[in-house]
């Protein structure tokens, strides 16, 4: 008797179970909603350490760092490779292997397709950082505490317009009256969530994008005033240096001049002792208003990798390719134009010639060594290794701007200002003072601080932008051509719908 | 000690026999073999008095008047019964059962194949001959319709790709869903079950067969059931192979002079005296021994080295070997109807061609079948898997063994420094590589089901079960510092992956008696699947997995990059009808709806209806008198499965952990996606079965695969962060027709011969992308075209005047600009036929048997080409035929000329080939002791085979072998299924010779 009555509590039992799966399947929702252990999902903008994290995450992007499948973008190498490269004027400067480099020799021939995948591996990752950036800023009131808010917002407007500046300076014309009505890039401001807010972006003007950049930027500065130097996050005296920049492609040297004086009279940045000591360093130097942050296990590449800096400028076996490869000849040679034409003393034109394949990083101290893969040429010692720190902004640039911005503000005199900033770092790199009276003209002071700023910033993809904002030729390609323009990637164009 | 065992079950259960006046004896065979079939089950059929038949097939049961009716039955085998008529001594003749009496495992239940309107392909696991193959897929390869075996590589334990009629997706894996033992899995752990234990594969191709697994079928379901103890006395089981691995074809490459020349060549032709050039001046320069080349105008300095490059070293045979394999497993089985098991361990160590691969492998199982009452049933299997292997680096990397073979054959190396070479030291030498590192992958998996069956009534019963597999995959991998990627540091590391994947399944079946005339069966049940992924991985540079372990998280030198773990569930409900009117007509409905958790709370659910119907014309009154038709069978199905996208969760937003500086953060996976649904394939099938005087058989099967609503990974702009994102976006079809033939041609006691040919015919078109294309290196999809299909620039052959290689420039002339020359449809990768031949030949106790198998009508990309047969280009070691390369002007040379400025390798139909073959795919010979030898040696049978695996191979393919599909792992999903029919420095398959015996008491 009881062996029977539990085959019939079995039986209804099963049939109480199965019923419920066949019929009853809209029941089975909530077995539906699963979550994988650790998962981070859904709207995760709701709190201040998620933000906080979400911020983190627009730095790692904004600097490029290689996620396994990406790498050496925006900060993290292309915006300073990438000009650089635009910037060779012809092929006696440098020499480059197409095979271990193949995406970057179009920049080198000035025939950039819209196809070229570092174009479109910047463009993409630009604007993921501008969406997460947008995510934040949108939802920014869910930072209650005050402090922490102004210090997110100011952080993320700083860096919204670090990147429209960087991206119409090198997807857009040169900023001048002519250009301003040209159209450049979409300007994105609100967040993307779900697929379906996903529209056909219209192109914003010149003037619109450095709108934008100098209002985010002016806001942010005045979010992060409190913070100073804000840790090695983005800053005030970031945004005060950016809005120099900004404000010297506008030519806007009044304002250039006023940004660099905030920097500059702080007293907080110092240049460093010699020129390659604000290079390499594991954390940012006394001169670094804003540098990556890259650590040996989180960087943006290296030859392991096949991305970021060190794979293309260093030849040391441990992280380079010794990709880009430099005539010695193209160091010094006064017939070259835009070159840097280092003489003998000046410590930024040291060459190290006794290295080999067990040469590490830390062993070079000279500006270039031979190229320990092709050794009839140079390498750069700029980025040697991906652990190290990569200045994107220096004081040395702050005092050169300051010296310009003043000087074209009154052509005719050598401004005793101008000149302590030229000589600040020309001092530095072992050259002798330069007194008002060594200049036959004023215009030669001009000449002189054009070719400081060639010699102390070769390689670091700011010269390019200055041949733009001067309009000098770069080699037979006028400054304003098209060819010297990025091209909006053709995979964008063709999802374009409507 | 087995006879003692059969003995005592006999006394068990069988006390009855001793109380009978009559005693009624003989003997049992096969009506074939006339050899004495033991075990048979010879039952009274109005009492509960049995016996079984001895080792010889004799038995000997008490009758109580001698005029009854008794049954002899024996699995395997017709039952059949005997009315004793007072006789004292009857000798029964048992006929094995043919195949219309099969029964089919077709998911949630089994059926006859008479009375299956669906199309299902069965594999019959005593017809996979005893091969050293270590995945059921390779010895699957060839044997049954529909069902498209490639491999990836001649590298063990390397990714098989195998298609159920056609590829019918994009984003998402081609493979069909392998259900083992009820267990649907999810970790890939087929490929790993030793095939030795598989009673037996049945392939559901179309969607009446696979719509009772619903929104995971659209790639066909392969139902693997694992070996189960039978009825009977414990018998024991031993198996033991050994095999020798060859590489079947060398290619013939460079001599070293040819290789001097080559680079004469190309120093030459830096330079202003091109024009001096001819084949003859080359190899007089080069056999004058001479470092400077004199030229009218000047001479030209050889580089330095040149003069040092007087080795001959066969870079092939440096890296390809003779590989060992031996293979030993052993199997117990038994029991009554208690309890039957089945129990087996085995072992498995192979060595592949290429230097450094091996593969090791353990396998245990264990079947426990259980006739608790009357009513109450219960089965348990369980397989575990422990396997090592060796592995390589992936063919296109540098320092992959085979990347050798474009090394300078003039030159050596050195082993005492670290393998490198000796003249061209810059170069890197796979040798240092496989010398200087570990590339392990580690397997700990098991399989696991228990299922319970109760009959409630005798016309109803439930079937509850519930299964695990599990699998823990680990992958370490150690670059010493002497290697490139390990430079000075050594480089280490490790990944893990734990597959957890749960699942719980009940249905009841109702088989009311409806009279003769009408069968009715109806099954209905729920299921529930849980799977769930774990996956970590770390890279740092040092030299040891145990250096790498004993690091911190959070150190510096760590890399730890967070991979998101995934998991989902499906929910389902579903049911089948079969019905059957006067035994010919068949009817069969099914439904299945499935909840799935990838999806968005408004998509979850999709409903997978199939209705299929067959009429056995051969039991039709008006025909049935015609003896010479057994079987005669016309069907018809349609019917609607799924398939979900690869990512869980796609229709939320996801996030990974990541690192910048010392502060972790979060970075965006993807956007929320909750419009995104399943993606439905529709399948229509008809065809017949026949069989004619139980000699002739065969089957014809026609099918149109459409899918739609295929989840496509749709460019969109990029100011969203992504460059696409999926919808469900375009069609695809599949259309073929799958013929099988069997025959036994001869048939007698001494002597018999059958023959089994199948062939399937698969025609896939891309039929709409909504104006999309998806290219990935030299492969598309493009609308309406086949899902792949080789699309590049079309070479034209040579200028003759400059050498330079000629493309067609797409307004019907060439252009020698190859980035201005257009893509173009050049070829199909996806063969249009397929099949294999199977003949079997026995003479008395001698089998022979071989297959052939054949791919036709396909194109295959010879990407190895780029660098291997390029005219140099590269300054790498050529195949031979590069010599015939363009030199002077007015040279009809089959290859341009040597460009020393070319970097770029120019991918074109240059290196497209025709990928048809045939091949002799395995060939055995198998002696069976004869039985009074081996009951001498107190053994049930004995056999002792050899054979051979990838004998011959007809092919006009120049690479080294056809059967390939190389896929570049960085590719992702999307990319693999686009890329298809790519030969890029893959090994082939071994042939392999290996003999083995086979034993068992």
């Amino acid at each position: 008797m009881s062996i029977k009555r539990r085959n019939i509590s079995i039986k209804i039992l099963s049939i109480v179970i199965t019923l419920q799966a066949v019929l009853g399947l809209n029941s089975c929702d909530e077995v539906l909603e699963i979550e994988a252990d650790g998962a981070i999902s859904g709207d995760i903008f709701n709190n201040r350490e998620n933000i906080e994290k979400a911020l983190i995450g627009a730095y790692y992007s904004f600097g490029g760092i290689n996620d396994g499948s990406v790498g050496g973008e925006l900060m993290g190498g292309d915006f300073t490779l990438i000009p650089t490269l635009l910037a060779r004027q012809n092929n006696s400067e440098i020499s480059w292997d197409d095979v271990n480099g193949a995406p970057y020799s179009n920049f080198m021939d000035k025939t950039i397709l819209a196809t070229n995948t570092r174009v479109e591996a910047n463009w993409r990752r630009a604007y993921e950082v501008i969406n997460t950036l947008n995510n934040i800023l949108a939802n920014i009131d869910n930072v209650s505490d005050a402090n922490a808010k102004s210090k997110i917002q100011g952080e993320a407007l700083a860096m919204r317009g670090i990147l429209y500046f960087e991206m119409v300076r090198l997807w857009g014309e040169q900023y001048r009256d002519a250009s301003l009505d040209a159209e450049a890039i979409p300007i994105q401001t609100l967040p993307i969530t779900r697929v379906d807010e996903i529209k056909t972006p219209t192109l914003a003007t010149v003037e619109e994008v450095y709108a934008q950049a100098e209002t985010d930027l002016l806001e942010g500065g005045t979010l992060l005033q409190v913070f100073e130097k804000n840790g090695t996050h983005l800053s005030y005296y970031t945004c005060q240096a950016y809005l120099m920049r900004l404000n010297m492609q506008k030519k806007d040297y009044v304002a250039a001049q006023g940004f660099a004086n905030a920097i500059l009279s702080s007293g907080e940045f110092a240049l460093t002792g010699t020129p390659m000591a604000a290079f390499n360093n594991l954390a940012n130097s006394t001169e670094d208003i804003f540098a990556v942050q890259q650590t040996t296990a989180n960087n943006a590449g290296d030859r392991s990798t096949g991305s970021g800096l060190p794979n293309y400028y260093s030849s040391v076996t441990q992280s380079g390719l010794g990709v880009m490869r430099i005539f010695e000849f193209s160091l010094v040679s006064s017939a070259r134009s835009n070159g840097p034409r280092f003489s003998s003393i000046d410590l930024r034109g040291n060459i190290d010639t006794g290295v080999d394949a067990s040469t590490e990083a830390d062993d070079i101290s000279t500006p270039f060594y031979t190229n320990i893969l092709n050794t009839s040429l140079l390498s750069s010692s700029k980025y040697l290794k991906a652990d190290r720190v990569i200045p994107k902004i220096r004081l040395a640039e702050i005092h050169l701007s300051r010296a310009e911005a003043i000087y074209e503000q009154n052509i005719k005199v050598i401004d005793p200002i101008a000149l302590s900033d030229l000589n600040a770092i020309r001092n530095r790199a072992g050259l002798p003072t330069l007194a008002e009276g060594d200049f036959i003209t004023s215009f030669a002071f001009y000449d002189s601080l054009v070719l400081e700023r060639k010699r102390e910033f070769l390689y670091e993809g700011i010269i390019f932008h200055d041949l733009k904002r001067w309009e000098v030729k770069v080699g037979s390609t006028p400054a304003l051509s098209s060819r010297l323009i990025l091209p909006i990637p053709q995979s964008e164009t063709d999802a374009w719908t409507d | 000690m087995t006879k003692l065992f059969t003995c005592l079950i006999c006394l068990l259960f069988h006390h009855a026999v001793f109380s009978q006046q009559i005693t009624l004896s003989g003997k049992v065979t096969d009506a074939q073999t006339q050899m004495g079939l033991p075990g048979v089950l010879v039952q009274l059929a109005d009492r509960n008095v049995s016996t079984l038949t001895s080792e010889s097939g004799s038995y000997q049961l008490g009758l109580e008047d001698g005029y009854e009716h008794l049954t002899f039955s024996l699995p395997g085998y017709l039952p059949q019964t005997v009315f004793a008529g007072g006789k004292t001594q009857i000798d029964v003749q048992l006929t094995k059962k043919n195949h219309k009496e099969k029964q089919v495992t077709v998911g949630f239940g089994q059926q006859s194949k008479e009375e299956l309107s669906s199309s299902i392909s069965s594999i019959n696991t005593d017809e996979v001959t005893p091969a050293p193959l270590v995945s059921l897929e390779q010895s699957s390869q060839g044997m049954a319709t529909g069902f498209m075996v490639q491999n990836s590589s001649g590298k063990l334990a390397g990714a098989t790709t195998v298609r159920v009629r056609g590829g019918s997706t994009l984003s998402n894996s081609n493979n069909p869903l392998y259900v083992i033992d009820g267990v649907p899995l999810a970790s890939g752990n087929h490929s790993n079950l030793n095939p030795n234990n598989i009673a037996s594969i049945e392939i559901l191709k179309d969607a009446s067969a696979a719509a009772i697994y619903g929104s995971r079928a659209a790639n066909g379901v392969v139902i693997i059931t694992t070996k189960s103890g039978q009825d009977g006395k414990m018998k024991v089981d031993f198996d033991y192979q050994a095999g020798v691995s060859q590489t079947p074809k060398y290619l013939e490459l460079y001599s070293p002079d040819e290789y001097n020349q080559q680079l004469i060549e190309f120093t030459i032709r830096q330079g202003p005296f091109e024009d001096q050039i001819t084949r003859e001046k080359l190899q007089q320069w080069q056999q004058s021994g001479s470092t400077t080349i004199d030229l009218d105008g000047g001479a030209v300095e050889l580089p330095a080295f040149y003069k040092d490059l007087t080795h001959n070293t066969d870079w092939q045979r440096e890296v390809l070997r003779t590989g060992l394999s031996h293979k030993a497993s052993i199997g117990l089985s038994g029991g009554k109807e208690i309890l039957n098991y089945y129990a087996s361990v085995s072992y498995n160590t192979q060595e592949g061609i290429l230097v450094g691969n091996k593969y090791n492998r353990l396998n245990g199982s264990l079947s426990l079948d259980s006739k608790i009452s009357s009513k109450l049933s219960a089965n348990l299997n369980i397989n575990v898997i422990h396997a090592k292997d060796f592995r390589l680096l992936d063919e296109q990397d540098l320092g992959a063994p085979l990347q050798a073979i474009v090394l300078p054959p003039s030159d050596s190396y050195n082993p005492a420094n670290n393998y490198g070479l000796i003249v061209r030291s810059l170069e890197y030498n796979p040798l240092t590589e496989v010398n200087f590192s570990d590339n392990i992958g580690l397997n700990k998996s098991a399989i696991a089901s228990l299922g319970i069956k109760y009959n409630i009534l005798d016309n109803l019963s439930f079937d509850v079960s519930g299964g695990v597999d599990f699998s823990n995959q680990r992958n370490e991998r150690r670059q010493g510092p002497e290697t490139r990627e390990g430079s000075l540091t050594g480089r280490t590391q490790l990944g893990k992956d734990e597959y957890r994947n749960y699942i719980a399944d009940g249905y009841f079946t109702y088989t009311p008696n409806l009279g003769d005339d009408h069968k009715l069966s109806v099954v209905a049940g729920g299921s529930y699947q849980k799977s769930t992924v774990i996956s970590t991985f770390r890279v740092a540079r040092v030299n040891g997995i145990s250096q790498l372990e004993a690091l911190q998280s959070g150190d510096e030198l760590l890399l730890e990059p967070d991979i998101p773990n995934g998991s989902n569930v499906f929910v389902s409900s579903f049911w089948r009808v079969n019905y059957g009117v006067m035994d010919r007509f068949n009817f069969q409905v099914s439904g299945r709806v499935d909840g799935s958790s990838k999806f968005g709370p408004e998509n979850r659910y999709g409903f997978f209806p199939a209705a299929s119907a067959s009429w056995l014309l051969s039991k039709e009154p008006t025909v049935s008198h015609l003896h010479f038709m057994d079987l005669f069978k016309f069907k018809v199905s349609y019917g609607i499965i799924g398939n979900t996208p690869l990512d869980d969760f796609l229709y939320r937003r996801n996030y990974f952990s990541l690192q910048y500086g010392d502060t972790s953060g979060l970075g965006l996976v993807n956007l929320a996606n909750p419009d995104l649904k399943w993606e439905s394939t529709s399948q229509l099938d008809f065809g017949f079965e026949f069989e004619f005087i139980n000699r002739i058989s065969g089957s014809f099967d026609y099918y149109v695969k459409r899918t739609s609503d295929l989840l496509f990974p749709v460019p969109v702009s990029q100011t969203s962060g992504f460059s696409n994102v999926f919808k469900n976006l375009g069609s695809m079809e599949n259309i073929g027709l799958e013929i099988n033939l069997g025959s036994v041609n001869v048939e007698s006691p001494d002597f018999t011969w059958s023959t089994d040919f199948n062939i399937s015919f698969n025609d896939n078109l891309v039929t709409d992308l909504d104006g999309n294309n998806l290219i990935v290196g030299v492969n598309a999809f493009l609308e309406r075209q086949p899902a792949g299909v080789f699309y590049m620039r079309k070479y034209m052959g040579v200028d003759e005047q400059t050498g330079e290689a000629l493309y067609d420039n797409g307004f019907g002339g060439t252009t020698t600009d190859w980035e201005a020359a257009p893509r173009k449809i050049v070829g199909d990768p996806n063969p249009k036929y397929f099949g294999g031949l199977t003949n079997t030949f026995r003479y008395k106790n001698i089998d022979l048997s071989f297959l052939f198998q054949f791919v036709g009508d396909v194109d295959l990309y010879y990407a190895t080409g780029e660098f291997l047969s390029n005219s140099g280009i590269l300054n790498l070691s050529q195949e031979a035929s590069q010599v015939n390369r363009w030199y002077s002007p007015g040279d009809k040379a089959l290859y341009p000329a040597l460009n020393p400025s070319q970097e770029n390798t120019n991918p074109s139909s240059r290196w497209l080939q025709n990928g048809q073959y045939t091949r002799l795919k395995n060939l055995t010979i198998t002696y069976n002791l004869p039985e009074s030898v081996v009951t001498r040696w107190g053994l049930g049978y004995m056999k002792v085979y050899v054979g051979g695996q990838n004998l011959l191979t007809f092919t006009s393919y120049t690479g080294y072998d056809p059967d390939v599909n190389y896929t570049d792992p960085l590719n992702g999903t999307i990319g693999q299924n686009i890329s298809r029919g790519i030969d890029n420095f893959t090994a082939p398959q071994p042939r392999i010779i290996m003999a083995g015996i086979k034993l068992g008491f």
